[in-house]
């Protein structure tokens, strides 16, 4: 009888992927912590005891359960106003990473489309966007978003909008520059002697081969967003109160930091876990998904 | 070479004149008149509204406005501002040095604390040591620094009273004359005793604060460059040879690994004038960041423009000397595309 | 060049004041803003009024803490019968600093000074009229070119003879103001023959009770006692303003004794600073009123029954605790408290909705739409108009009237309702003078062809009262105003034109230590009285 050589299929690609990426123990808490923000923003009106805007006049700037002077009816303690602390993070939640997703998509999709046109089409398109990019990338972040908002108003949109045109460079710079050496690979080469056309070619041949710095730029850029939207919040410029925005939460409670310190600290240190958790997978998504990148 | 340099240099020439007209038009779409949004219940009549657009020169036509503006700058004259009517180029230097003292400051903390721990890192991989690096570093930059800032200043300031809460000096104690702005320079020049070590003391935690991120970054850059380093070839040949691991690391190695260090610190200088707006809010520090956010506030449109002109103009400088100085550094570059 | 010699004064103060520091009294106040320049006559903000004052003088002043005038630059003054011309008798001996910025005076303060003072603000071919800007706001807006006819020499030096167009009151109160400060005409023509006229705003001379020193931008702004002062040697010997634009920095600063006195403390901080045992709370109404105005030339805000309606259907009681929290008191005048011939006898609206609703519907009205505009920014007078004005919707949403709030950039808020373009509206307004009549009857009063002033939002006429107003302006016996204003205010209760809401609070924070500082209702901070304990 012959003797059968047992064949493994090759792991899949999401398999390995997975296996090189729970290697990382850090990127494996941030996974935890984030998949726990996510549910938190998703069930926070099951989770939380009050509604975020409601105002308990006779409660106010209670301290949290463990401080003396704290009940367990409001175990987070309460904002000037009266508002429960623990319900304004858990909703806040929502607001955060709905800004962080939206500037990551937005500056995902139009980074991409404009990456490829400066690397592919290159002349004209490839110098306008890069000066454009520069030009952004020569105004300090925070200086440009504060005057784009004065321009279009201080609302959560168009805090969305600011940050977004403030971190598109990178993305833009980023794709253009894989897309460029993967242009001049003998597989590009090929194709275009094949006959694929410029659009598929870029969509469907070249990017792929880029996506793994992009996706680490995604992760991180949803982080850069929520630390960015709360600078604006914090001078004033972001979502608009009441909103249960963390940065504005911050920013009401300035006034706050010697007498109701945890007014101020609390959102904080919500925002402060949640960026830290998205920038640990970050960095397991960046060792997993590219061996060249690994070793940082 | 040279070559290099003016190839480089023409490259910069379009961002100045898009700067120019980016600054030029945003600020006008601010909502709000400049002499309007300052007045108080009372308004302001409206033939002295227009006598006051015709002095400031509002009442032209944008074209004309914008070809004005144009040409005082290229005379280098960036604009009186309409809230001080002092001319901006002074008031800008005026409020820099202290800017400029505290990006330095944070600068040096960052590199002085971030390189050597960053190469200790990726010297012990994988270590004890390593883990909590990466977790200072990423901690470091998952903060939002105006956070980090207050509570420094809850714990320092106000609760164990080790430093002061805001501004460069002590008022009462200390008088001198500003001759260079660096309040530490200043303070020793004075000769005042226990001048130097009271503007000391006022700057570490503004440092600590904006300094934070680029320790971070830095610490982490340096690792991960150093450990690419020290798999190279020559790395190994080193050691082959025999020569103490300090001389591989210290010497050889680290040169190498710092090329990229390098050229992250002379890029940091966008954010860092970005992260001193927060700092500056928060500690009073009388700096250029915060001037440029009252200036929106007060629609001071020569302040803003010229300021951001400024800054912005800074930023490309500073970039470029650093193109300049990695195409020295690697000759590649200098060569290829 | 400019900074050499600032240089060289700032090295020759510091090296006097360090020697003499350890002596020395200090006094820092911490101030929430940098000043624009240090020409009192080129400002309207209080931050760079305050700046500019410890150095200067004016003809006459506000008594410390109070709205009422005293003799000032002149000793005494003299009013003439038709009330037409007022002859000012300046003081002998009166001395400008001396080596500021390199100057020395050779002469003391006299009429042509004066004359200087104001004829940079009313000519336009005055050398000075366009140095820094030229723009002289608050003698516009006082109306003072359209109320001096002419200022000239007297009898002889010492002597200022003032000619109105018409008789007018208020004018002493106007003279008062920080507009009205007097300058040296000397170190004018020195700066002007040195061809740095544009100094003569930035580093100030004057005759005040400091000395200016040295100014830091954004950081800190030093004086002196001034030595040769005519009145009064202020008690301490250097007056530091730390400028800190934060509250709660300043609050920290003032719990750690780096400053002795500060202004403007967050509403949050008020109960920790009462109990603070080092810090005394000084407080006072602010010379200012937050109202609701009601368009009366828009149906149905014609009739005053529906604009009493609307008085009794707020809750003004929530209103002060949510939004003013304590710092403010309900009003039930267009004038505060603090003002002179206000009426404590009027009998305010009550909150009473069930009756709102039925005077309403008596007039006619069951269902209204109609707008509620709110301002963007912070006034004095209102810490948050859009929650007002959210507050304000809900009670009248219980008595039928649906109000969509709008809001508009302050500029073209403002603009927009000058012209009338609104139904109900939220304004207020903050005293400039001390005068009755700077409230009543610029905010609701009317021309005598039955126009409402400019700034009479409600655009309301009521033929008494502007009979009133025209009257009591003219007359100068204050007994006799006082029965006017009061019957004014009487006519104002009855007709509602406004809602009256609320007098913010002024609360000034002050250390223990300090003594002989006063809470000022025109919203001015002064030190010449001002002492500390060792």
């Amino acid at each position: 009888m012959a003797a059968e050589t047992l064949v493994m299929a090759p792991p899949s690609p999401l398999l390995a992927f997975w296996r090189s990426f729970r290697e990382n123990r850090g990127a494996v808490v941030g996974l935890v912590i984030v998949c726990f923000v996510i549910f938190i923003a998703i069930f926070a009106n099951v989770l939380a005891p009050y509604n975020p805007l409601e105002q308990f006049r006779d409660f106010t700037k209670l301290p949290p359960v463990w401080v003396a002077g704290g009940t367990w009816k409001f175990p987070l303690g309460t904002d000037p106003l009266g508002r429960d602390m623990l319900s304004r993070i858990l909703y806040g939640s929502r607001i955060s990473l709905f800004i962080g997703l939206a500037v990551m998509l937005v500056t995902a999709v139009v980074g991409i489309f404009l990456g490829l046109i400066a690397a592919f089409r290159g002349g004209i398109f490839d110098i306008a966007i890069i000066r454009v990019m520069d030009l952004i990338m020569a105004i300090p972040s925070l200086v440009l978003a504060i005057l784009i908002i004065a321009v279009i108003g201080p609302n959560l949109t168009n805090t969305i909008a600011a940050i977004a045109i403030v971190y598109m460079p990178r993305f833009v710079r980023l794709v253009r520059a894989s897309a460029l050496s993967e242009l001049s690979k003998d597989y590009v080469t090929a194709a275009k002697v094949a006959g694929v056309g410029p659009w598929r070619l870029m969509f469907t041949t070249v990017l792929p081969n880029c996506m793994a710095p992009l996706i680490v730029q995604a992760a991180l850029s949803i982080s850069d967003a929520i630390l960015e939207a709360a600078g604006l919040g914090f001078l004033g410029l972001g979502a608009q109160p009441p909103t249960p925005e963390w940065g504005s939460m911050l920013a009401d409670s300035k006034d706050l930091i010697t007498s109701h310190p945890w007014v101020m600290a609390l959102p904080g240190i919500a925002i402060l876990i949640t960026v830290l958790a998205i920038n640990l997978m970050g960095d397991g998504l960046r060792d997993a998904l590219d061996p060249r990148l690994r070793k940082s | 070479m040279f070559r290099f340099l003016l190839k480089r240099l023409a490259l910069t020439l379009p961002t100045f004149i898009a700067l120019m007209f980016v600054t030029f038009t945003m600020i006008r779409l601010v909502p709000g008149d400049p002499i309007e949004v300052r007045r108080g219940e009372r308004g302001i009549a409206p033939e002295r509204l227009a006598q006051l657009r015709h002095d400031m020169g509002l009442d032209q036509p944008i074209w004309k406005q914008f070809f004005d503006y144009v040409w005082a700058l290229l005379h280098g004259d960036f604009g009186t501002s309409i809230v001080s009517k002092t001319p901006i180029a002074h008031e800008f230097l005026t409020l820099f040095p202290a800017t400029l003292e505290l990006a330095l400051c944070a600068m040096v903390f960052a590199i002085v604390l971030g390189v050597p721990a960053g190469v200790v890192a990726a010297a012990r991989r994988g270590g004890i040591y390593d883990q909590t690096l990466i977790g200072i570093s990423l901690t470091g930059y998952s903060m939002p620094i105006f956070w980090w800032g207050l509570i420094l200043i809850l714990l320092m300031s106000n609760t164990l009273h080790l430093t002061p809460v805001s501004g460069r000096v002590d008022l009462i104690k200390f008088f001198y004359p500003p001759v260079t702005g660096f309040m530490l320079i200043d303070s020793v020049i004075s000769g005042q005793k226990g001048a130097f070590l009271d503007a000391a003391r006022h700057l570490i935690l503004p440092t600590i604060v904006l300094g934070t991120v680029p320790l971070a970054v830095i610490a982490r850059m340096t690792r991960s460059s150093m450990l690419e380093v020290l798999e190279e070839d020559y790395v190994r040949t080193a050691r082959a040879k025999g020569l103490s691991a300090f001389r591989v690391v210290g010497l050889h190695a680290l040169r190498n690994a710092l090329i990229p260090v390098v050229t992250v610190i002379g890029l940091m200088i966008g954010s860092l004038l970005a992260g001193a707006v927060l700092t500056e809010t928060i500690f009073s520090w009388p700096g250029v960041g915060k001037w440029l956010v009252d200036s929106i506030g007060r629609r001071d449109y020569p302040a803003l423009q010229g300021g951001i002109m400024l800054i912005a103009s800074l930023v490309i400088v500073v970039n470029f000397l650093v193109d300049m100085l990695y195409g020295l550094i690697n000759p590649r570059i200098r060569h290829g595309r | 060049m400019k900074s050499t010699k600032l240089f060289g004064a700032a090295l020759m103060m510091s090296s006097m004041l360090a020697i003499g520091a350890a002596n020395a009294k200090s006094l820092v106040y911490c101030s929430e803003g940098s000043p624009e320049n240090f020409t009192p006559a080129m400002n309207t903000t209080g931050t760079s009024l305050d700046a500019a004052r410890p150095v200067f003088n004016k003809l006459v002043q506000f008594t410390p803490g109070t709205t009422s005038v005293e003799p000032g630059l002149a000793e005494k003054y003299e009013v003439s019968a038709e009330g037409t011309v007022l002859t000012f008798h300046l003081r002998k001996g009166v001395k400008f600093h001396s080596g500021v910025n390199g100057f020395t005076p050779t002469r003391d303060l006299n009429a042509d000074d004066v004359i200087w003072s104001f004829e940079r603000q009313s000519k336009p071919d005055h050398p000075y009229a366009k140095v820094s800007g030229g723009a002289y706001d608050y003698f516009n807006d006082m109306g003072m070119p359209d109320l001096i006819a002419s200022i000239a020499k007297g009898a002889d030096d010492l002597t200022v003879v003032m000619t109105l167009k018409k008789p007018n009151a208020p004018i002493i109160a106007n003279l008062a103001m920080d507009f009205a400060t007097i300058q040296s005409a000397e170190y004018a023509d020195y700066l002007m023959k040195k061809g740095t006229p544009e100094q003569f705003d930035q580093i100030p001379v004057g005759t005040g009770p400091f000395m200016f020193v040295d100014y830091q931008k954004d950081a800190v702004i030093r004086f002196k006692a001034n030595p040769d002062y005519w009145g009064e040697r202020p008690k301490v010997d250097d007056l530091i303003y730390a400028i800190t634009p934060d509250a709660t920095a300043r609050y920290a600063k003032l719990k750690a004794n780096e400053c002795q006195v500060m202004i403007a403390p967050n509403p949050a901080d008020l109960a920790d600073i009462g109990k603070n045992p080092d810090v005394q709370l000084l407080q006072q109404a602010g010379l200012n009123i937050g109202y609701l105005a009601m368009n009366a030339q828009k149906a149905p805000f014609d009739k005053a029954e529906v604009r009493q309606a609307i008085a009794m259907a707020i809750d003004r009681d929530a209103i002060l605790k949510e939004v003013y929290q304590g710092a403010g008191q309900k009003a039930k005048n267009p004038i505060p408290p603090t003002m002179w011939s206000y009426d404590d006898a009027t009998v305010d609206y009550p909150y009473d909705p069930a009756k709102a609703k039925q005077m309403l519907a008596a007039a006619g009205v069951t269902s209204l739409d109609t707008d509620l505009w709110w301002m963007p920014v912070q006034r004095p007078y209102n810490p948050n108009a859009k929650r007002m004005a959210e507050m304000m919707q809900s009670d009248l949403a219980k008595v039928g009237i649906n109000a969509k709030l709008v809001s508009y950039e302050w500029g073209e808020y403002r603009k927009r309702m000058q012209a009338g373009e609104h139904q109900m509206g939220l304004l207020g307004w903050t005293g400039d003078n001390g005068d009755p009549d700077n409230f009543l009857n610029i905010l609701l009063g009317c021309d005598k062809d039955g126009k409402p002033n400019a700034q009479n939002v409600s655009k309301w006429c009521d033929a008494t009262f502007t009979a009133d107003m025209a009257k009591a302006v003219e007359i100068t016996d204050q007994a006799e105003r006082t029965k006017i204003y009061q019957e004014a205010q009487k006519i104002h209760h009855d007709q509602v034109p406004w809602l009256n809401i609320a007098h913010s609070t002024v609360f000034e924070p002050v250390r223990k230590e300090v003594s002989g500082y006063k809470v000022s209702p025109l919203g001015a901070h002064e030190f010449q009285n001002v002492d500390i304990a060792e």
